[in-house]
């Protein structure tokens, strides 16, 4: 069964934009070494070769567009309120442009 | 003592004949959210003024033949709650103020019903415990000692204690059914599409329903009543006509036949519990109802756990991927904007949400989405199908929603998940949201003086045939007697 490294951890969380200490990173690699212990054991015994993927309870198709109605709408303040900072009316973030 | 701990039908008799006025039952609702918030912390937020205000005018209007009217609620924290703080108990989102309001919370506005706020669930309903809430553990009205459950967890705690009569959750692995089970209450999950989701937080879309609370089953009826339909703010509503079943609920079955999955039901380990539930089915016999012990793939059943955890982590981490801080939620600041979400994400997130995202992650990464992502929705099918095999020969699948009574906090062992008993028993109800099947909990035995749901699980669509039946085993068990 494979193993995962706390390294590899360390890369995924990264990804997710999110960090956490030693001893959660262990407890990570504990769940991971469960769940995987039951993939394998899964893959031993069920064989889905020729399943379709379900995404979704029912194999529907949902087409429930609106109609097309020429709307405006304004909540600029209101959403704005919610933001940690504020500047001529747009949100203030660092610069990310070099 | 008071009117919250009986019957919708019972509190709109007393309304009726002036027993009591909105005003007194929103006081006593607030009264004893109070007491349950010190004895186990099952709110978030509370909305006082605004449920007196609209009880004062309330009281100026005349009685309507509306179940919901002036009936004080309560909301689980992930639905947003236009101006009202709504967190989905997690520290990222400890200070927003939605600009909208969800559809559910909306009809129940417009039924006039009044919310007395907003409760405590598993951070962002990630988790079936009731002790991941960025604000505390909730715990068990009837035994402190004791869990709730989660991830509806102070949806749950409310009504059990009688705060509230009816209180909305959300069910997306067994997030409500299995909490009424320690509660000893009703918890009804509808089938997938039947009420919209426009403003509940998803958490794995593909499996997420809207679901609730209620004291007893007839409670439930209304609640579809008033929340199902279709919304054109929901892409995944279904666009069937608005559906009235309460009235139909009349207890009446015409040659019943429920199946009970004997490889999930003998793995219950405790002999005086399996007593119990085998004299359920007996008295179900004896009700004119044909139980078939039947039996299943084992081998296929037991990976509903895995499947649940890879399916709703890997939705969990898309769905999840936009609270960054920028535009709402709890900004931390950094050097340069990467570090600032960094910090942001990693300071928002409680530990099991985190573990659960990496897992996403994993599940989600180009080397592992064919042998992990598209494996589970393969095995979600075969489970499905199965599932729907049984209910085409089968009016429901019965089986109690849990193996004992809440556990004690101390007893919470998270990784002893490997063994039969917690692989199915535990995890089997899980099922109803690989098929988007209506399926509700109902309290049925008692051990050691406390409760422990069955849980029945039907046909999709048939919302009104699950409740129907019921009813109907809820007035052979002896519930609801208000």
């Amino acid at each position: 069964m494979e193993k995962i490294s706390v390294e590899k951890l360390k890369e995924w969380a990264l990804n997710l934009k999110l960090d956490m200490s030693d001893s959660q990173y262990a407890t990570l690699q504990d769940e991971f070494d469960i769940l995987l212990r039951q993939m394998d054991r899964i893959n031993q015994t069920i064989d889905t070769t020729h399943v379709v993927p379900m995404s979704f309870p029912f194999d529907v198709t949902f087409t429930n567009l609106r109609d097309d109605d020429e709307v405006e709408e304004s909540h600029r303040d209101e959403i704005l309120k919610n933001a940690h900072e504020v500047m001529d009316g747009q949100i203030k973030i660092h610069k990310v442009v070099e | 003592m008071g009117y919250l701990d009986q019957s919708l039908e019972k509190i709109h008799q007393d309304l009726k004949e002036h027993k009591v006025t909105v005003t007194k039952l929103v006081e006593e609702a607030i009264e004893k959210a109070t007491k349950l918030q010190k004895e186990c912390n099952a709110f978030v937020t509370f909305t006082t003024e605004d449920a007196l205000q609209k009880a004062k005018e309330l009281d100026q209007k005349e009685i309507t033949e509306n179940l919901f009217f002036g009936i004080p609620f309560a909301i689980k924290d992930n639905y947003a709650t236009k101006n009202v703080l709504s967190t989905g108990s997690s520290r990222i989102l400890n200070n927003y103020l939605p600009i909208y309001e969800s559809t559910a919370t909306d009809l129940l506005n417009h039924a006039d019903a009044i919310s007395i706020g907003k409760t405590v669930l598993d951070e962002l309903a990630m988790g079936g415990s009731g002790l991941s809430g960025a604000t505390g553990v909730v715990k068990n009205p009837l035994d402190p000692q004791r869990l709730i459950g989660g991830s509806s967890a102070g949806s749950c705690a409310a009504v059990t204690a009688g705060v509230v009569p009816f209180a909305l959750g959300s069910d997306t692995g067994d997030s409500v059914r299995k909490p009424a089970s320690f509660g000893g209450i009703v918890g009804f999950k509808p089938t997938w599409g039947r009420i919209s989701r426009f403003g509940l937080y998803p958490f794995a879309p593909s499996l997420d329903t809207v679901a609730f609370f209620t004291r007893n089953v007839k409670d439930s009826a209304y609640a579809f009543d008033i929340l199902n339909g279709y919304d054109n703010k929901d892409m995944t509503s279904f666009n069937f006509p608005k559906e009235k079943v309460y009235s139909k609920i009349d207890g009446n079955l015409k040659s019943p036949k429920i199946a009970v999955l004997k490889e999930i039901y003998e793995t219950i380990s405790n002999p005086e519990i399996k007593n119990k539930f085998d004299h359920f089915f007996n008295q179900c016999k004896k009700l004119g109802i044909q139980v078939d012990l039947i039996s299943i793939d084992k081998k296929l059943y037991d990976t509903i756990y895995a499947t649940y955890m890879i399916l709703s982590c890997s939705e969990a981490t898309s769905n999840n991927a936009n609270l960054d801080g920028v535009n709402f939620g709890n900004y931390q600041d950094g050097n340069d904007i990467d570090k600032a979400i960094i910090a942001t994400r990693t300071n928002g997130f409680g530990e099991l949400i985190k573990r659960r995202f990496i897992f996403g992650s994993y599940f989600l990464s180009k080397e592992n989405q064919d042998k992990m992502f598209l494996k589970a929705k393969k095995l979600r099918r075969l489970i499905v199908e199965d599932v729907n095999r049984i209910l085409n020969q089968y009016d429901a699948i019965v089986l109690p929603a849990s193996g004992n009574i809440a556990p004690l906090f101390e007893e919470v062992n998270p990784t002893d998940r490997l063994s039969d008993e917690y692989l199915l028993l535990e995890n089997h109800m899980a099922i109803a949201n690989f098929g988007g099947l209506p399926s509700i909990t109902i309290p049925c035995i008692e051990h050691e003086g406390l409760p422990i749901g069955i849980n029945i699980t039907g046909k999709a669509f048939q919302d009104k045939e699950v409740l129907n039946l019921a009813y109907a085993l809820e007035k052979m068990i002896g519930g609801n007697k208000k």
